[in-house]
Order: C-alpha cells, then structure tokens, then sequence
C-alpha cells in the first residue's frame, strides 16, 4: 500500500493542511459577525460578564423604548419587541432589506440573579440589560493565610 | 518519521491570517413617489455624529464608524464593533441642495427630492 516513506510523509502533508483548514473555521466561528450558529437570530444578541453583572446588548434599530419587553423569570430571560413598519403612505418600494417587525428571543442564564436590580437602557439602537448576579453567584476572593 | 513532528509542531507553522476590518453594509429601504425618494438604513451603534453622509456627482456614500463599549469578558458575542459603508448611484435629477436627513436610534431616513424637471406632470389635451 505504501510504497516508500515518502508517500507516507505526503499522507501526513495533506493532514496537516486539514488541520489548518480546521483551525481557520474555528477563527471565523469566534469572529463575531457572520459564523455564530445563531447568527441568523434577530436581534443580534451579545452577552458579557464582568463579574457582578451579566451584561447583554441587543441591536434593535429603530425600536422605541416602549415597543420593548424585556421579562425575567427564574433563569430564563425574554426580550420581545416590535418594529412599527415605516413603510411611508404613498410610496412605491424599491427595495427592502429591513425585514422584521416583531422578535422575541429567550435566553437561558447559566448563573443565580438578583432579578430586582435588573435594569435596562436603550442608546442609538442599541439595548444594553444589566442583569446583576445573586450574592452567591458573585466572585469571591479568598485570601490564603499562613498556617 | 512524521507523526510525531506533525502532532507536536506549535501553532508555529499555521500562517497567520490577517482578520480583515469589520465593514458592515446597512440593510437599506427605498421607497419613491413623485415627489422624492427616501432611503431608509439600518445602522445600530452609530452615533450621529459618526455618521457621514456624501454626494457626488451621481454617488451617495453613507459611512460612519461604531465602536463597542462593552464591558467584561465575553460569553457569547454575535455583533461588534464596525464601520458601515454602503454606496448607491442615484438617478439623474435629484436636488441635492434640498437633500436631508433624520437619524434616529440607529436608523437613517435620508430624503432625496426629484427636482422639478423630472416631476411628473399633467398635460390638458385640447380640443374642440
């Protein structure tokens, strides 16, 4: 089947390539825009954590605030909202990209929260909700003492 | 052997590969009647002050540049930062002095009137 060691070593050659390849999708996967797997989901939707706060930011353009409602219950965050059609009296549509008009998208929160202290904002289209993270849910330092 | 070379080489042989910019093009609605045509843009994150809109002869260019501020480490991350661009040739006859623009929570509703010369209008046929 093989024929010398150089067949061999053209064998490994091409997994190597693969594995550049594999490795190059995983880049494009943690690129942002584009390859999420829920990339197709509106609003796009992105989460953070800076330790106290889980932090999520939704691009909703053209939603007013009172168009939105944001609901938490035990882990399991819902944003939903509707965008009014703009679609002016009147006029002929040349063209329309700007689809959606109402969305709903349902979160699951991998930690305990203090759902009281949640509060929202709305800044040129874009949502940011902070969720901040039940007592036990919070970092904690813990300092080693000398024995 | 290559077994061993293979597995056990670093990152090191992977070229680098350079991320290209984040250049959005905003998802855009046109409408027209008579009187002018109204380009509708998408463009979440923008500041108003970030947002430039240029025309040119027959070429209208909007731009403008968001820069995220996020705080904290990253979970899940489906938008960030970009520069949205987008060009459109326009028809003959528009008055660009006349030409403006709102923007509102991301969304851009720029106004483009139809000079006179090319409004449509009524001619009476005479008879007897």
């Amino acid at each position: 089947m093989f024929r010398n060691l150089n067949d061999i070593d053209r064998i490994f050659g091409n997994m190597g390539l693969l594995r550049n390849q594999m490795n190059r999708l995983f880049e494009d996967f943690e690129s942002g825009r584009g390859g999420y797997p829920t990339a197709g989901s509106w609003p796009k939707t992105n989460f953070f954590d800076d330790g106290d706060n889980i932090l999520v930011y939704c691009e909703i353009p053209g939603v007013n605030e009172d168009e939105i409602n944001i609901k938490l219950h035990n882990n399991l965050l819902t944003i939903k909202g509707e965008r009014k059609s703009d679609t002016p009296e009147g006029y002929a549509i040349l063209r329309q990209e700007r689809k959606v008009n109402s969305f709903s998208r349902s979160f699951t929160l991998p930690v305990e929260i203090d759902t009281e202290k949640t509060s929202a904002t709305l800044k040129n289209g874009i949502l940011t909700v902070k969720i901040v993270k039940a007592q036990a849910a919070k970092p904690k330092k813990i300092v080693v003492q000398a024995a | 052997m290559s077994t061993e070379r293979e597995m056990g080489k670093p990152e090191q042989e992977s070229p680098e590969v350079f991320k290209p910019g984040q250049t959005t093009a905003p998802d855009v609605d046109i409408f027209v009647n008579d009187d002018e045509i109204l380009l509708v843009a998408d463009m979440p994150g923008l500041a108003k002050e970030d947002l430039a809109i240029n025309l040119e002869n027959n070429t209208l260019t909007i731009e403008g540049s968001y820069t995220s501020t996020f705080a904290g480490t990253p979970q899940r991350k489906e938008f960030d930062s970009t520069d949205y661009r987008r060009v459109f040739t326009l028809p003959k006859g528009i008055d660009v002095e006349k030409t403006n623009a709102e923007f509102k929570q991301g969304v851009l509703r720029l106004h483009l009137p139809k000079s006179a010369s090319v409004k449509p209008c009524q001619v009476t046929v005479k008879g007897d």
